[in-house]
């Protein structure tokens, strides 16, 4: 097993560094991303300092640079593990390599867990690396270095480990339907708009919360900002967090089921390298 | 013999539209992801917008939500372009078949061109969309100026193709399409203004916004579709002893860029293929 986690990550690392590029984007795309909320609430506030106070009665912390950046990156980090896997399998299926990986004698699984380690670690950087550069951009840096970081960091791999799970979900329906793009294209904004990005999630109704509450990144992003910026939980930090801690378990069991289905009735149908 | 080879042009144009076409229905999925897609984004943005609400604001009179509906709207034609030709060449040159189309005995222009049937084909059905999506969270929708803003989409949509085949051009030769795409997109979304005024922006920062050529497009078809006196040239403008108003003056810009990227983007595409071919590069990535 521990060879094959070797072998993806050098695969990887070789991918990565031959596109640098990419690198850069991840980091600059979430402070991007974060930068057009926050200039919509200048124009909508009619200033900066107008606009804290404003946000301060919506939402209960004037930091909304904070904010913001803890929402982009969070869901660039649920997209990222998105595409790095779901796009995996249909570039794979593309370039007609697909069938042949999964014919090698190593366990499907075991390049499935290695392939989804590598996006956990990949967009666990990036999340943190961006993070600090946003810190350093937007004058929050000293924040990110109190005791507080710890639990938000806790909160954090708590939420993103569940994310391994349902990647292996999108895995698996990207073999069935082969429709990569479009289904990623509607998750993306799909959790987005459900996590809640750039708003809490205690503004959705009801109907809209319940159902992002089954989304771990949500429950993760909202208690990272309530430690953070000192605002509501999603509940209270013990349940929230004995949520998550079944969702680890839950998540990857539910994904590992569904594609070791999916796989095997493409095995067995041989439609494992069209696309 | 010039006539019949410009009609045979336009037949291969529509010949290869209509490959594509069959492809992308191929998965419909993709249709649905388009509409679900903006809607989304839309609810999410307009969301966030409230959290800084203060009812009294507003630009020459009107809400921010009506400069970030017409800026979306012109960004779906930006955004598709670049997607459209950056994505397309790449994707073919993944899966193996973009040299074998460049060898096929047709004009080389009509290969980026056909792949903008995303433009005919979604967007229109798309740009009507948006407005409605826009209306059901803001309750608001202003739209003056009708054929004129028409009229400048047009010129915008020829200037952007002009674009698109020096980005063909680049795409050919860096092989990068994707990171390319999304720094050109970054940069239209914070200095383009695509979401919100340009006022909205910091004064520094109006330079560079004023050093895009595609923000003209962008201030001219909001300030024309909204009905007010474009940003970037607030002043009247004096050319040869003529004075000219803001909108004049953009509206010269526009169709100056226009006709300068459509002769450069050829110019440069063309040449990008002769020498992808004679190194034979056009298959590799």
């Amino acid at each position: 097993m521990l060879q094959v986690v070797k072998a993806v990550f050098k695969l990887r690392w070789k991918y990565l560094t031959r596109y640098p590029g990419w690198l850069i984007i991840f980091i600059i795309l979430p402070i991007v991303f974060s930068v057009i909320p926050i200039v919509l609430g200048w124009a909508v506030a009619g200033s900066p300092q107008q606009a804290a106070i404003n946000f301060k009665m919506n939402v209960g912390t004037s930091n909304y640079t904070l904010f913001m950046i803890l929402g982009s990156l969070t869901w660039l980090l649920s997209v990222s593990i998105m595409w790095d896997f779901g796009m995996w399998i249909r570039e794979e299926q593309e370039m007609g390599t697909l069938e042949q990986l999964l014919l090698t004698p190593v366990s499907p699984v075991e390049l499935l867990v290695s392939s989804n380690l590598w996006a956990l670690f990949n967009s666990a950087m990036q999340f943190l690396i961006a993070l600090f550069v946003a810190g350093i951009l937007f004058n929050f840096i000293g924040l990110l270095f109190t005791p507080a970081m710890v639990l938000t960091l806790v909160y954090l791999i708590l939420g993103v480990f569940p994310l391994a799970g349902f990647a292996l979900l999108i895995g698996s329906l990207i073999l069935k339907i082969r429709e990569a793009e479009a289904i990623l294209r509607l998750l993306e904004p799909g959790i987005a708009f459900l996590v809640g990005i750039f708003y809490p999630v205690t503004l959705m109704p009801t109907v809209i919360r319940t159902i992002a509450l089954l989304i771990p990144l949500t429950i993760s992003l909202q208690d990272m900002r309530a430690v953070l910026l000192n605002i509501s939980y999603i509940f209270n930090p013990q349940l929230d967090l004995l949520i998550l801690l079944i969702y680890c378990a839950l998540w990857p069991l539910l994904g590992t089921k569904a594609f070791n289905y999916v796989e095997k009735k493409a095995k067995k149908e041989g439609g494992l390298g069209g696309f | 013999m010039v006539f019949k080879e410009k009609t045979s042009n336009i037949v291969t144009l529509l010949k290869m539209s209509k490959y594509l076409l069959k492809i992308s229905l191929r998965y419909p999925l993709n249709f649905i992801a388009d509409f679900f897609e903006l809607a989304l984004w839309v609810a999410i943005f307009t969301t966030a917008m409230l959290l800084f609400s203060s009812p009294e604001t507003t630009f020459n009179g009107v809400s921010p939500a009506s400069f970030a509906l017409w800026g979306f709207v012109i960004y779906v034609f930006i955004s598709d372009v670049l997607w459209s030709i950056g994505g397309g060449l790449r994707y073919d040159q993944i899966t193996g078949i973009l040299e074998q189309n460049f060898l096929a005995p047709i004009n080389e222009y009509i290969y980026p061109l056909a792949r903008l049937f995303r433009i005919y084909v979604r967007d229109i059905p798309l740009i009507l969309f948006i407005p409605i999506a826009f209306w059901l969270f803001t309750g608001e929708f202003i739209a003056k100026n009708i054929f004129l803003s028409i009229y400048i989409l047009i010129i915008s949509v020829l200037g952007f193709i002009g674009f698109g085949y020096i980005y063909a051009a680049a795409i050919i030769h860096m092989k990068r399409s994707a990171i390319v795409t999304n720094i050109i997109q970054f940069l239209l979304m914070v200095f383009g203004a695509i979401f919100y005024p340009f006022s909205a922006l910091p004064s520094q920062t109006i330079i560079i916004s004023k050093l895009l050529p595609f923000s003209y497009y962008i201030d001219l078809f909001r300030a024309t579709i909204i009905g007010i006196t474009p940003e970037l040239i607030s002043g009247e403008v004096e050319l040869m002893g003529f004075l000219m108003s803001p909108l004049a003056a953009e509206l010269l810009i526009t169709h100056v860029m226009t006709i300068i990227l459509l002769i450069v983007g050829l110019k440069t595409y063309k040449y990008s293929i002769k020498v992808a071919k004679r190194n034979g590069t056009l298959h590799s990535f």
